[in-house]
């Protein structure tokens, strides 16, 4: 609720994210209701027919309605984005705060691991693993999860060691508390929010990542809408069909937009200085 | 610590405008796009289409490629040389015809070497360097009358010592032969004189006809080749007989042919043949239209109905020898009923399908076989009938249809994950529920199409099937002969009919054509009725040239003809 009145008085831009993000939001879960087509019913006849009446964004290469596949695209594509983001900040937030508190050998083997990844961009990362484990939901989401996981484990590992020279930890272990204790009582609450800001704005990148898989053919069943693999089929129509790529591309831009406003919002939020 | 702040105010209000930059950028351009699509007249319109495509060619001005627009340059005796530019997507991978692989380089191959025979684009074999043959009864025995007073490009006479080198190099497992098991039946080559040779084969082969017209076995002069050493396949000087000789390989560039003076047959009309090679097919398309390429291989299929209708630009298209279908898994669940089978064959519309998805890029199959082979009968389509389709599922048992997954490889095929997709659909529609598994990899998906039966998770899998040698034979014995199931063979679809294979058995012994014809037409009603296959369409080998350039012909094999091409003047 702070946050909300924080956004409403200090932050336009913040405001205008979590719009963005709500609106898709309740269009992926309202799909069922709002689509006017099923997205998956391919009507060749009408293949590649651009915005009518009928078809107020048009239809794809195989004449599906491209606004319900959009509107239903939201679903799959928060569900890979969302998931994937929050395992990683899970996995992230776990390894960080343990490499911290821990310090020694767990320390310097967590770090050694960070390195590894953070040396190979995320997609490739990605690449690897759906190319080992072949394309499914799950495994798409641990893909782009993977990538993920660098970026919270350091952000949590400093934070975790800025708090630890804290009196209120030197108090706990004073008194006898177990490290488990101390971690997930005293340690945790108080690295969390550093971690949330980061969260939304990853949820956009992971968007995009996702899109960039389904764009080199690595993702789902391509009758499932999905944007990224939306987006990868419609580039061989770019010049029959220019509608589908731009209204695809222009609905993925705005959604990572949104996130990353309110991503940005709530750092300024979360920032002590601002306290 | 209050630089920090400030730095990370300053950030975050960079990120801001920088953002705000973005959402501006992405509407600019959604409206840009949508008012260049929607414009009275349209953006894709054949003269703004010449027009915005010849920068993009300029720009991508490869090294190697001319920067001239003109066709003819004044050659040194003043007269002008005539060349022709040919735009082709990969570089070659040799120049020697004993080791090809791929179509595209045996269509540059074609035009610098010869075999005995060639089939025509009416799917007849003709005699090129042979003049006449015969066929012993027991079909072991060809014997071939050679052409007289042909001479290779580097003044070696052709005979039949010639002949019998090429086939000895074919037949020698030092030499890299790709091709080597479509010559498994032929024992060994006799010179019988001068001018008459002998194949003697282990077995009938009644094939084997057509693998003598077939590429590979161009035959090439022994003098070079001994001469040419290691060389034969890059720079293969004289080697062959045709109208055309090797000039210049530049890799990765360009591959340079030059008129062969003293050839023995009509004489070659342009002074050189040039291909470029180019990639990516909208580069290649650019090039055309801009005017750097005479003719070009393959242009990007979304695109080729727009370039029907530009000015000045001829598309060609013939149905290739590339067959189209979806494997159905005979021996799993209910695949196994062949009304099921047939049902999946009424429920897709193969029209619709080349209409709207494949942009009229191919013909429907109404055969087994594709119209120009041997045995080809024309029987009754599967016109597309939903409502019998529901019945025949009914009938079977399946009333409200069963799970079933679709395989499809991605780039492999034209348009292929479309047409899965499309194909899905149509299967949804008579009450199937359907999921398209789309395999990116292509050595993955022929590893599944490999795998033994009790290993294989296909059920419904898009394949293409293009044979080496476009004889019946080819077309049918290993996709459906109950010896050839994987790992053996090809008969993924693990058809398992005696009939089918004692007619199979005998198509390939025997020799004469009429009866060999008559064998196949059964073989093509069984299999046709059994349904073993989804039958969808026969993929178009495309070309598209200036209207400048005339007599171009198309070969059904992917191949092109420039015998009787010429400039208009």
């Amino acid at each position: 609720m702070e946050v909300l009145r924080y956004l409403l008085r200090e932050s336009k831009t913040g405001m205008a994210g979590l719009a963005i993000i709500l609106a898709f939001i309740s269009m992926a879960l309202l799909a069922n209701l709002i689509a006017p087509y099923d997205p998956m019913n391919a009507v060749l006849g009408d293949a590649r027919q651009p915005p009518s009446p009928q078809h107020p964004l048009g239809t794809d290469e195989l004449g599906r309605d491209l606004l319900s596949r959009i509107i239903y695209g939201a679903r799959t594509t928060f569900l890979i984005a969302v998931s994937s983001t929050f395992t990683a900040f899970a996995v992230g937030t776990a390894l960080g705060i343990l490499s911290g508190y821990l310090r020694g050998a767990v320390d310097a083997a967590v770090n050694g691991g960070t390195q590894i990844l953070l040396s190979l961009p995320g997609i490739v990362i990605a690449i690897i693993f759906v190319a080992l484990w072949g394309p499914s939901l799950v495994n798409l989401i641990i893909a782009i999860a993977i990538g993920f996981i660098p970026v919270y484990i350091k952000l949590m590992r400093a934070a975790t060691l800025q708090v630890m020279s804290m009196e209120y930890i030197q108090a706990a272990k004073m008194l006898g508390l177990s490290n488990l204790k101390i971690m997930v009582r005293h340690v945790l609450p108080n690295v969390l929010p550093v971690g949330i800001a980061q969260l939304s704005t990853d949820v956009g990148f992971a968007i995009l990542t996702a899109s960039g898989l389904g764009f080199l053919g690595l993702g789902l069943d391509p009758s499932i809408p999905e944007w990224g693999a939306m987006i990868g089929s419609a580039k061989n129509y770019i010049f029959v069909a220019p509608h589908i790529i731009i209204e695809v591309g222009a609905v993925i831009a705005l959604s990572a937009i949104g996130f990353s406003l309110l991503g940005n919002a709530l750092r300024d939020y979360i920032d002590p200085k601002r306290r | 610590m209050h630089v920090t702040h400030a730095r990370r105010r300053i950030r975050s209000g960079m990120q801001k405008s920088f953002l705000a930059v973005i959402v501006a950028l992405v509407v600019v351009s959604a409206f840009a796009g949508y008012f260049m699509y929607f414009r009275p007249g349209g953006g894709g319109g054949e003269t703004t289409t010449t027009q915005s495509n010849s920068p993009i060619s300029t720009s991508t001005n490869a090294p190697g490629t001319p920067a001239t627009t003109t066709t003819t340059t004044q050659g040194s005796s003043g007269r002008e040389k005539k060349v022709l530019r040919v735009g082709i997507g990969i570089d070659a991978d040799t120049l020697f015809p004993i080791s090809g692989t791929t179509t595209t380089v045996y269509n540059i191959m074609r035009l610098m070497y010869e075999p005995l025979f060639r089939v025509d684009e009416n799917g007849k074999i003709r005699p090129l360097l042979a003049e006449s043959y015969n066929v012993s009864k027991d079909g072991l025995v060809y014997t071939v009358k050679l052409r007289k007073g042909i001479r290779f490009q580097d003044g070696t006479p052709f005979n039949a010592t010639a002949v019998k080198f090429t086939f000895d190099k074919i037949m020698d497992p030092k030499m890299v032969c790709p091709s080597r098991a479509d010559f498994a039946a032929l024992k060994e080559v006799r010179v019988v004189d001068e001018y008459t040779v002998q194949f003697v084969l282990k077995y009938p082969y009644a094939p084997f006809l057509t693998v003598l017209a077939g590429g590979t076995a161009s035959i090439i002069s022994p003098t070079s080749f001994k001469k040419l050493g290691d060389k034969v396949f890059t720079t293969p000087y004289g080697l062959g007989t045709g109208p055309y000789e090797f000039e210049k390989w530049v890799r990765g560039q360009k591959i340079v042919l030059k008129k062969n003076p003293d050839y023995w047959g009509k004489k070659a009309y342009f002074d050189e043949v040039v291909f470029y090679v180019v990639p990516d097919p909208q580069t290649r398309e650019a090039k055309r239209l801009s005017g750097e390429l005479d003719m070009i291989l393959q242009p990007p299929s979304a695109d080729i109905q727009r370039l029907e209708k530009t000015k000045h630009v001829v598309v060609q298209k013939v149905l290739s020898t590339r067959v189209m279908f979806i494997g159905i898994n005979t021996q799993w669940g209910p695949l196994k009923d062949k009304r099921v089978r047939q049902a999946l064959n009424y429920a897709v519309d193969k029209n619709a399908l080349i209409k709207d998805v494949l942009f009229g890029l191919a013909g429907p199959m109404d055969s087994v076989l594709p119209n120009f082979a041997l045995g080809h009968v024309k029987l009754p389509p599967y016109s597309y009938n939903p409502e019998k389709a529901k019945e025949l599922l009914k009938e079977a048992g399946y009333p409200n249809g069963f799970k079933v997954t679709i395989y499809t490889p991605v780039g492999r095929y034209l348009f292929d994950k479309e047409v899965a997709q499309a194909i899905g659909q149509y299967l949804r529609n008579i009450g199937l529920q359907v999921e398209v598994r789309p395999v990116a990899d292509w050595p993955t998906y022929v590893h599944m199409l490999l795998a033994p039966k009790n290993q294989t998770k296909l059920e419904l899998f898009l394949v293409g099937w293009a044979p080496s040698v476009p004889d019946p034979h080819n077309y049918l014995y290993q996709r459906f002969h109950s010896s050839q199931m994987p790992p053996h063979g090809f008969n993924f679809v693990f058809y398992n009919n005696s009939e089918v294979d004692k007619l199979l058995d005998e198509g390939v012994r025997e020799t004469d054509p009429a009866v060999r014809a008559k064998i196949y037409e059964n073989v093509s009603r069984i299999l046709w009725d059994d349904a073993p296959n989804i039958y969808l369409y026969l993929q178009y080998f495309v070309v598209v040239h200036s209207d400048r350039l005339q007599g171009v012909k198309l070969l059904p094999y992917e191949m092109f003809d420039i015998s009787d091409a010429s400039f208009k003047s």
